[in-house]
């Protein structure tokens, strides 16, 4: 299987994965922004905003705010529910030989399994962020170098959070792979993912997550350079960096699916 | 009482020499060289019991005009004592988001008097019913006005969970209020006693406290003043004794997880007490005090104390957070993932500087917190954050999004619509109110008079009222008299009053022939004359890009601007120097032909959420 030829089989995927994101965060920031959007049109003249706009817009916000969070809670969750099958549809598109209604009926076949995965995903998560609150509670007093120094417990605490983070999410990649390559159970595929996982995985994990966050901190500074630029052209580039960071993650899939492959075959 | 360490000091012998027979006059009480009241305080702490076995030997002057008849003890740790007390009935058992789960009190169990032959015998606690917080005590001789007497208590504290700054959770103890104290005598011969409340508690005379303590050896004590004493002492006890002159307070706390970081302000010591392990805070809060006292002491009035303590409780101390006493304040809870939070980080920081403006209002300044609440903590609040704004400018002071928010502006989100005056007594608000009511508030009015009147007039004004009633106890009208000298006569009733009773400082842009005639001139204009006061400026864009900033003085209540027609935008007020006008949308205008309003913020807005939803998804 070649890298290129994986991603362009998925490329329509890709492209579906990124537009909902871009349908869902609009619909998640559309009440706040159209308001904030509104004020704007009506009273905000100057290019570069001051006090007196800084003002008129915290106030829309803070009347804003309380009464769209519930709503956009109901839409992170309705995310959070389709993530699994996204997921599967995704991998899946990576693998020849597929057909549209096949891929669909494979990726909804597995959503079940797909969805234990998550949910061991988050239980993971949580397990992970114990490790730094127990080295910051706990790090003095078992370290005796730490004692007196909490800016160096804080900077471990932060490297084995990310590092703990880092290694489930990872896995959690893993697993997915090893379910649309074939396990059976969520179980089976966290097994299989943990079995996978090594330093290659992991620094190709770190360097696919720093790379889409490099694009997205890229699209940030667009906005702070050229505040006054034309709507459609920011918002038209900011795209674009955020479709490579999604090609990005694809490339990441690809690697783990070889992996996945190489992996069934020795089993 | 057995194993209580009774404070042997001349004046207790003297004053025991001096107890009268029955039914003959008082035999004077010599006054002290300091000529103010007196406080000889001892405690032995006993961790394992939550106990505190105390004794006081108070001297104190009759300084009304009429002879004293009887005296008023405050026994604020019986408002832990069961649901009956006003405090409980009040908060429900809870106060700033601790809940009281382990109760506590005071018992007061000897009483001697210089004018009484057996006061406990005539002392009532059922002033107000239910509640044990106030003793009143009839003396069987009148004290003359100018004389003194001398009382003699022995107690047994018995902490609480720790809420309202009391009490005690595992090896963490925080001693305020925790001794009978004589309630403040005013001159015309009543005593301003008050039940506690849980908000306000400090109102007293000032007196100079002699302290000793002992506690288990291996203990670290904070309290303030100077320790004059510290010695090993039996039963594996450590002795300490503190001077406090001229004081209105002493509290203090101890703990076996707590490590001292020490420095300077030029003559004053600064402590500050930090959980182990929790040094580089300590020592960033050190230096941030060591800034704030220099900046202070040159504005309102040199600090009076050789030292200030700062105790930074562990989180699950938490009710004793956030708290000043005379030498001592508390700060900001430290949490295990304070190294990592920017936010406790900002919280200590603005927390810290908080209560140690409040070591001039109200422990220099020591005006009556329970019916004028906003002159300690309004002042405080101000104070504190108009020096944080000063140290730390954009570490505190954010653009979020691109959207410059600084800490006055970031304080009025939330604000209720409809607020009480900021002028009532502190019980008399409900719990949501009294944060906006007392702190937000009068913050931003005094913020909009630096912003409108220049930063350095105000800090003059304040500092003429707090070097004025230094060690004394002004009121409202004191207040309202420094701000007529610092402003102009009349400044008190024109702007500051109001602006604390809540009144509209409003203003709006209108077209002045709306709908009628195109080419009618814009108005700026306000939306009555209190917000008439304000000295303003105006911004308008004339169609070519030319800018213009008109000075809107105060008194006139309507400024004409150039046809819309003519405009690009128009802004009153764009520094936003009024931060009491509560609707800023109608003080800007943009020409539907204007060049577009910036995007960046909604692009960004976008960008972000589609980056979280990248992160939580596939």
């Amino acid at each position: 299987m070649s890298t290129l030829a994986m991603l362009r089989r998925s490329a329509g995927v890709t492209l579906l994965i990124h537009g909902l994101r871009a349908v869902l965060a609009t619909l998640l920031t559309w009440p706040l922004a159209g308001a904030l959007q509104l004020a704007q049109q009506r009273a905000v003249y100057h290019p570069e905003l001051g006090p007196g706009d800084a003002a008129l817009l915290l106030q829309v916000a803070a009347r804003q705010v309380p009464d769209l969070a519930p709503g956009g809670l109901c839409w992170l969750l309705a995310y959070a529910a389709l993530s699994p099958f996204l997921a599967q549809l995704w991998l899946r598109s990576m693998l020849p030989g597929w057909r549209t209604a096949g891929l669909l009926a494979d990726a909804l076949a597995s959503y079940l399994c797909a969805l234990g995965l998550g949910l061991c995903w988050l239980l993971a998560m949580v397990v992970a962020a114990l490790a730094p609150a127990l080295l910051l509670q706990f790090g003095a007093r078992a370290v005796p170098e730490f004692a007196g120094a909490d800016d160096v417990v804080a900077v471990f605490a932060v490297g084995l959070g990310l590092g703990c983070a880092l290694a489930v999410v990872s896995a959690h990649d893993l697993a997915r792979a090893a379910l649309a390559t074939g396990a059976r159970s969520p179980l089976r595929a966290w097994w299989l993912g943990i079995r996978r996982l090594g330093w290659p995985e992991l620094g190709w994990r770190a360097l696919s997550g720093a790379s889409a966050l490099a694009l997205i901190g890229t699209g940030e500074a667009f906005a702070r350079v050229w505040p006054g630029v034309a709507w459609w052209v920011l918002c038209g580039l900011q795209q674009v960096l955020l479709l490579l960071a999604s090609v990005v993650r694809a490339l990441w899939l690809t690697r783990i699916l070889h992996q996945a492959h190489r992996l069934a075959k020795v089993i | 009482m057995a194993g209580v360490v009774v404070l042997v000091t001349a004046l207790s012998a003297g004053n025991l020499r001096a107890r009268a027979a029955p039914g003959e006059p008082a035999p004077p009480v010599p006054a002290p060289e300091s000529g103010r009241d007196q406080y000889a305080l001892s405690a032995r702490l006993l961790p394992e019991q939550r106990l505190v076995l105390g004794s006081a030997t108070i001297r104190w002057q009759n300084r009304s005009r009429r002879p004293v008849d009887e005296l008023w003890l405050h026994l604020y740790a019986n408002a832990f004592k069961d649901a009956r007390s006003v405090f409980v009935r009040e908060h429900g058992g809870s106060l700033r988001g601790t809940s009281l789960t382990r109760p506590g009190g005071i018992e007061i169990v000897q009483m001697r008097s210089s004018h009484a032959d057996n006061p406990l015998a005539r002392a009532r606690t059922d002033v107000v019913a239910g509640d044990a917080t106030q003793m009143k005590v009839a003396l069987d001789r009148a004290l003359p006005p100018g004389d003194w007497l001398s009382l003699e208590l022995e107690f047994r504290l018995q902490l609480p969970s720790i809420m309202a700054r009391m009490g005690a959770e595992r090896d963490f103890f925080m001693l305020g209020q925790w001794f009978p104290k004589l309630a403040k005598l005013e001159q015309g011969g009543h005593f301003a006693s008050f039940p506690y409340h849980g908000l306000a508690e400090f109102y007293a005379d000032f007196a100079d406290y002699d302290l000793s303590l002992e506690v288990p050896a291996d203990f670290v004590v904070a309290a303030p003043g100077d320790m004059v004493d510290d010695s090993p002492a039996a039963g594996g006890f450590r002795k300490q004794r503190y001077r406090l002159a001229n004081a209105i307070d002493i509290a203090w706390a101890a703990s076996r997880g707590l490590a001292r970081t020490h420095a300077r302000a030029g003559a004053i010591g600064i402590e500050v007490f930090a959980p182990v392990g929790q040094q580089p805070l300590a020592r960033e809060q050190a230096e941030l005090l060591q800034d704030g006292i220099r900046k202070l002491g040159s504005r309102l009035g040199p600090y009076p104390y050789s030292r200030l303590v700062l105790v930074l409780p562990p989180e699950r101390a938490r009710g004793a957070a956030g708290m000043e006493y005379p030498g001592l304040i508390v700060g900001w809870p430290v949490s295990w993932h304070t190294a990592l939070n920017p936010i406790a980080r900002a919280m200590h920081r603005v927390v810290t500087l908080h209560e140690l403006a409040h070591q001039w209002f109200a422990m220099l300044v020591a005006s009556d917190e329970v019916n004028t609440p906003v002159l300690d903590e309004g002042l405080a609040q101000w104070v504190g954050l108009s020096l944080a704004a000063e140290i730390y400018d954009r570490a505190l002071f954010q653009r979020l999004f691109g959207v410059p928010i600084d800490l006055f502006e970031g304080s009025r989100v939330g604000l209720p619509a409809a607020l009480p005056s900021s002028l009532q007594p502190a019980h008399t608000y409900r719990p949501a109110e009294l944060g906006p009511a007392l702190y937000v508030r009068p913050a931003l009015a005094l913020e909009t008079i630096a912003r409108c009147w220049g930063r350095p007039r105000l800090w003059a004004t304040l500092a003429g009222y707090a070097r004025a009633h230094r060690f004394g106890h002004p009121g409202l009208s004191d207040l309202w008299a420094a701000f007529d000298r610092g402003y102009w006569p009349g400044f008190s009733a024109r702007v500051l009053r109001p602006a604390l009773e809540g009144a509209a400082f409003s203003t709006r842009l209108e077209n002045a022939g709306a709908g009628r005639d195109a080419q009618s001139a814009l108005l700026a204009s306000r939306s009555s004359a209190v917000a008439a006061v304000l000295p303003l400026h105006v911004e308008q864009i004339a169609s070519s890009g030319a800018r213009q900033l008109v000075a809107w003085a105060s008194g006139s209540d309507r400024l004409v601007l150039l046809p819309p027609s003519a405009l690009r935008g128009a802004s009153i007020d764009p520094e936003r120097r009024n931060l009491l006008d509560d609707d800023r949308s109608d003080d800007q205008s943009r020409a539907r032909d204007a060049p577009p309003p910036p995007h960046a913020l909604l692009a960004r807005l976008l960008l972000w959420a589609q980056a979280l939803l990248m992160a939580l998804g596939p």
